[in-house]
């Protein structure tokens, strides 16, 4: 079932686009001098994309800004399947038109194609989602609702999960972030000149590994960097180190101007040590602003 | 105010292409379809506001002030194509085709209406989309929000430090959607993933009407039937962003599913006509729209391209070389009968 599931998460449509040129070539179905000026041009945009010389200059012609699959956008798929599945079955029920019967090729015909055109893809399941999702969804959107209530939340930046990010800038202009979806998201990336620097990134991993049900195994790109930036008074646990990690993560939001801080409530534990520690060593005090579905939120001052 | 920007998405795109087509060369004698018009009439609404954005891009004018010279312009670009319009229809009523031809039965043009309604609601109710590398809404709230074009990073609202690319930032299609926004009153997400997919959907099936009237001419039937079947490729063909489907379904608001859904169809349809003379202005404006919408090589879009492909292969068509083939092939055949 997961092949026939695949199958259908695959485009097909270019197999009827061949099929209807086939079917024009070789039949004596006659054309108006549109018709075949469709068909020629048809042919012609499918060459030149299906050929790796061509398509490369098309790719390249668009900037590579754009994957290969966005040169198919020059075949005219849509038009040709459903001109030529009108011409094909108004050809094979011309004559039982006249007869009066009609309906039954027609309807046949019809569903024929109707069955083609549901083989080539699929109807909504791609971008179907589930109450899970959608529960978290809502989840988020209050979140953000609770955020922007806090007063002088526009006068710092959100630190937060991903999830959280995304969602603020979707419905608010007003709050800004650490960091965006840029971070993540190599498409939304490549329209701005900007970079992150390395500490932002850290927070980042750190936020990423918070979020983490297991407890957050840091990456190794983050233990490296907390290695190197503090100081572990010698004689400590690993528990202790770990408190010191977070506290100076913390610090280092708080230094790039975000003292407004949403966590994962797993992490809740973690954070109200982190923040006991905060105080202590780095002279910040955070206080915990309440909670809203799955998220803390903290504020710094 | 929603009913009011319904009414005036539907009725001053239509105005001013009809306006525009009526003082056009060439066609004097030719009849004005309503499709022709909203199509003709919607990329110069993307035209006026591509200018105010690259008056407020570069001219750091304020997004208040711009709505207000949106608001000017088109109301003067409708005057001037209401007196058009009105002498031309006072001497030549007949050129003015509203509504698509009479006769026929109501079955298939009934079927098509159904499944095109099916799709509207769907689009309209449907919750918001995430789509991978698009930022329109919150390049929409940022606009709104600093009451300026591109003064924040979008996606954070800080402002940039590298800056962003110039090919990005002078595309004109988030402050369209932000003059909609702002002037009825519209949250400006709704406005770009349920409002305006509505009037993508519309557009293409405008264009698809138009090719449907240039390849079938007057047979009604075969023009719903392939209307129909179009409708049915929308459905089947979503499961990939560079399908049509998915474009009209899922991501309307993009400037690559205008340019796939409306404009390449369009320019398609003027390019089969073979008539340069007459459907020059339209193919122009395709490729200037495009260039508005997408980004694309230095403002070479593909409807560039696709006309430019579609002239080689008329010029290739009627060359003595084409005509050597083709009667070598079908001297061959008669041969081997």
């Amino acid at each position: 079932m997961r092949e026939l599931g695949s199958y259908f998460l695959s485009n097909h449509m270019i197999v009827l686009v061949m099929g209807i040129l086939l079917l024009f070539w070789v039949s004596d179905i006659k054309l108006s001098s549109l018709e075949k000026r469709l068909l020629t041009l048809t042919a012609a945009m499918m060459a030149l994309v299906l050929f790796p010389v061509s398509a490369e200059a098309l790719k390249l012609y668009q900037t590579r800004f754009y994957a290969y699959h966005w040169i198919w956008s020059l075949v005219p798929v849509t038009l040709c399947i459903a001109w030529g599945a009108t011409a094909a079955l108004w050809k094979i029920t011309a004559q039982k038109r006249q007869d009066g019967r009609a309906g039954l090729r027609l309807a046949a015909g019809t569903v024929i194609l109707t069955a083609l055109l549901l083989l080539t893809g699929n109807m909504g399941n791609i971008r179907g989602v589930t109450e899970e999702e959608k529960d978290r969804q809502r989840e988020i959107r209050q979140t953000v609702a609770y955020l922007e209530e806090i007063p002088g939340v526009e006068d710092t930046l959100l630190w937060a999960p991903r999830a959280v990010l995304e969602e603020v800038r979707r419905q608010t202009g007003k709050i800004c972030l650490l960091y965006g979806r840029n971070m993540w998201e190599s498409e939304a990336a490549a329209y701005a000149y900007d970079t992150c620097p390395i500490e932002q990134q850290r927070l980042f991993d750190w936020m990423e590994a918070a979020e983490r049900e297991d407890g957050g195994a840091a990456p190794q790109g983050l233990t490296a960097f907390l290695e190197a930036m503090v100081t572990y008074p010698a004689g400590n646990t690993e528990e202790q180190n770990r408190v010191a990690s977070d506290a100076y993560i913390l610090q280092l939001a708080s230094e790039y101007d975000a003292r407004m801080w949403v966590f994962p409530r797993e992490a809740e534990g973690r954070v109200a040590s982190a923040c006991a520690l905060l105080y202590e060593e780095y002279g910040l005090r955070a206080r915990r602003l309440g909670e809203s579905g799955d998220y803390v939120i903290w504020c710094c001052q | 105010m929603i009913i009011l920007l319904w009414l005036l998405l539907a009725l001053v795109p239509w105005l001013l292409g009809a306006g525009i087509l009526t003082v056009l060369p060439g066609k004097n004698s030719g009849v004005i379809h309503m499709t022709d018009s909203w199509i003709t009439g919607g990329m110069c609404c993307v035209g006026v506001a591509q200018a105010l954005h690259l008056l407020g891009t570069f001219g750091h004018v304020s997004l208040s002030r711009l709505t207000m010279l949106w608001h000017g312009s088109l109301a003067v670009l409708c005057t001037i194509s209401l007196a058009a319009v009105t002498v031309t229809w006072r001497r030549h009523k007949e050129r003015f085709r509203l509504l698509p031809q009479k006769g026929g039965s109501f079955v298939l043009p009934g079927i098509f209406l159904l499944t095109v309604l099916i799709q509207v609601v769907y689009v309209y109710c449907m919750p918001p989309v995430f789509i991978s590398g698009d930022m329109v809404t919150e390049t929409l709230r940022s606009f709104q929000a600093t009451d300026g074009i591109y003064r924040v990073n979008p996606l954070t609202g800080q402002a940039y430090v590298q800056g962003m690319s110039l090919r990005y930032r002078i595309l004109g299609l988030p402050t369209l959607y932000t003059f909609l926004s702002s002037s009825f009153s519209v949250d400006s997400g709704l406005l770009a993933q349920n409002l305006i997919p509505v009037v993508v959907i519309a557009g293409a099936y405008m264009v698809y009407y138009r090719l449907a009237r240039l390849l079938f001419g007057d047979d009604l039937k075969k023009k719903y039937l392939m209307l129909i079947i179009v409708s049915l490729i929308f459905w089947c063909g979503e499961g990939f962003a560079w399908l049509d489907g998915y474009a009209a379904l899922h991501g309307a608001w993009q400037g690559t599913s205008i340019r796939n859904l409306i404009l390449l169809p369009y320019a398609l349809s003027l390019g089969l006509e073979k008539d340069p003379r007459r459907t020059w202005p339209g193919m122009v404006l395709c490729v200037l729209t495009e260039a508005c919408v997408c980004w694309t090589f230095n403002g070479m879009g593909l409807c560039l391209l696709l006309l430019a492909v579609m002239a080689v292969l008329d010029r290739f068509g009627s060359s003595r070389l084409y005509r050597r083939i083709c009667d070598r092939i079908s001297g061959r055949e008669e041969a081997g009968r």
